[in-house]
């Protein structure tokens, strides 16, 4: 199974520098001259069917003739012979085989004179040269954040008071706020992964909240702001617990197709504490 | 019979432009150092492959200046054909351009070109009447 290279991690707020797989390189060399990649259909594009990610080939037969020239570009209706754009929806196809493809208009025109008109000549479905399953993705995103962001898979849940609560009185909870994530991929397709959390908690007793939650201010009374809080009030002693649910809604963009979500990541935690009745104690204030 | 025919004029086809191929790529390396194999380059492809008339007018362009060129051939290179039908042919040619300079005839430098790594080329070959190859069109794609 192919890895996810991150490239770099600055935090969780991560804005790295950009990939752009179908923008187009040039070289100057002597052997070529100044040569440039093409950009005309090659690329990735999203089969949400086979919810896989299918490349372009670069290259495909031609049947020239010595005195024709060719072009071919995705059938969209953006797209001309003389600006070929990128891949849309409508250029999705299947082959004869039945495999996933983009269709493409075929154009020729005479070599000479230069700058002769376009025509139409065919259109083709070409088979996707290479298959990323969106599965894979959803797989290695995974792992990558069980093994290098435990912070994410194991949220963690602070407590307030820490250690005992009190019979009527809140209890508060709260997680660090991861906010959004942005994670860029170089294999095994370039894009970026971004993630959003929603925090969901739910108290033993029944009582639900959602947000990350904040520590105590006492400048805001629990009692009295209570939706300021992820908080809970025990009526009566025994053991209090929290489980904390974070969703990562995650989408994968591939330059050049609309956003693709990805199967939501859910990562849980639970902390508890008991709770305790507090009495009243009369003291002789002379000792 | 018919089948197997065809297949043995398609593994021969593979063949000549294999040889099409590596002949290309020497004769073009030789042609930035020999006024003789820069000719023999010209024959080698059609007007429509613009990758290799760029490459051959810059390499004329500056012979004719009286410059010579160090360095600058296609190194660690490896070919491969696919999609050959017929007459015609996709030859795949992949490797590096060694980095490159222009010097005049008394040393001094007057153009430098970096090496360019990878690089990948997707030519179409086309069988002329006589039963040669040339190269008709050709893109860069790495």
């Amino acid at each position: 199974m192919k890895r996810i290279v991150l490239l770099a991690v600055v935090g969780l707020a991560l804005v790295l520098s950009a990939i752009d797989a179908q923008a187009a390189d040039c070289v100057d060399t002597i052997l070529l001259g100044r040569a440039c990649t093409a950009s005309n259909g090659v690329g990735w594009y999203y089969s949400a069917e086979d919810r896989a990610f299918f490349s372009t080939p670069a290259a495909f037969a031609v049947s020239a003739e010595p005195t024709l020239e060719y072009t071919f570009v995705p059938t969209c209706q953006a797209n001309t012979p003389a600006g070929a754009g990128g891949i849309c929806a409508t250029a999705l196809c299947s082959t004869s085989a039945g495999e996933p493809g983009v269709s493409f208009w075929q154009f020729s025109r005479p070599i000479a004179p230069p700058g002769s008109t376009w025509s139409l000549q065919d259109t083709i479905c070409v088979p996707g040269e290479q298959r990323v399953d969106l599965a894979d993705i959803e797989a290695q995103v995974r792992q990558v954040i069980e093994d290098k962001f435990r912070e994410i898979a194991e949220p963690s849940i602070q407590l307030a008071p820490q250690t005992v609560g009190l019979v009527n009185l809140p209890l508060l909870a709260w997680t660090q706020d991861r906010g959004d994530v942005r994670l860029e991929i170089e294999q095994p397709i370039p894009g970026v992964i971004t993630g959003s959390p929603r925090y969901v908690w739910t108290w033993s007793n029944g009582s639900t909240a959602q947000g990350p939650g904040q520590p105590y201010d006492p400048g805001v009374s629990p009692l009295e702001d209570a939706s300021s809080y992820v908080s809970s009030v025990y009526e009566r002693r025994g053991e209090a617990s929290v489980t904390l649910q974070v969703t990562w809604r995650a989408q994968v963009t591939v330059p050049g197709v609309a956003p693709v979500d990805l199967e939501p990541l859910v990562y849980t935690s639970t902390a508890s504490l008991p709770v305790l009745e507090a009495r009243s104690v009369l003291v002789d204030a002379a000792g | 019979m018919a089948a197997e025919s065809d297949q043995q004029d398609s593994r021969s086809q593979q063949v000549e432009l294999a040889e099409f191929a590596e002949g290309y790529v020497e004769t073009a390396n030789a042609a930035l150092t020999d006024s003789a194999a820069l000719t023999e380059w010209r024959g080698l492809f059609a007007d429509s492959c613009g990758v290799c008339t760029n490459g051959y007018e810059t390499a004329a362009a500056i012979q004719q200046a009286g410059q010579v060129i160090v360095g600058g051939e296609l190194i660690d290179w490896t070919s491969s054909i696919r999609n050959e039908s017929g007459d015609t042919g996709t030859i795949v040619i992949s490797g590096a351009i060694a980095e490159a300079e222009v010097i005049t005839t008394d040393g001094s430098s007057v153009n430098r070109y970096p090496e360019v790594r990878p690089v990948t080329v997707v030519y179409t070959a086309q069988r002329q009447p006589d039963g040669s190859w040339k190269m008709t069109s050709g893109q860069l794609v790495q």
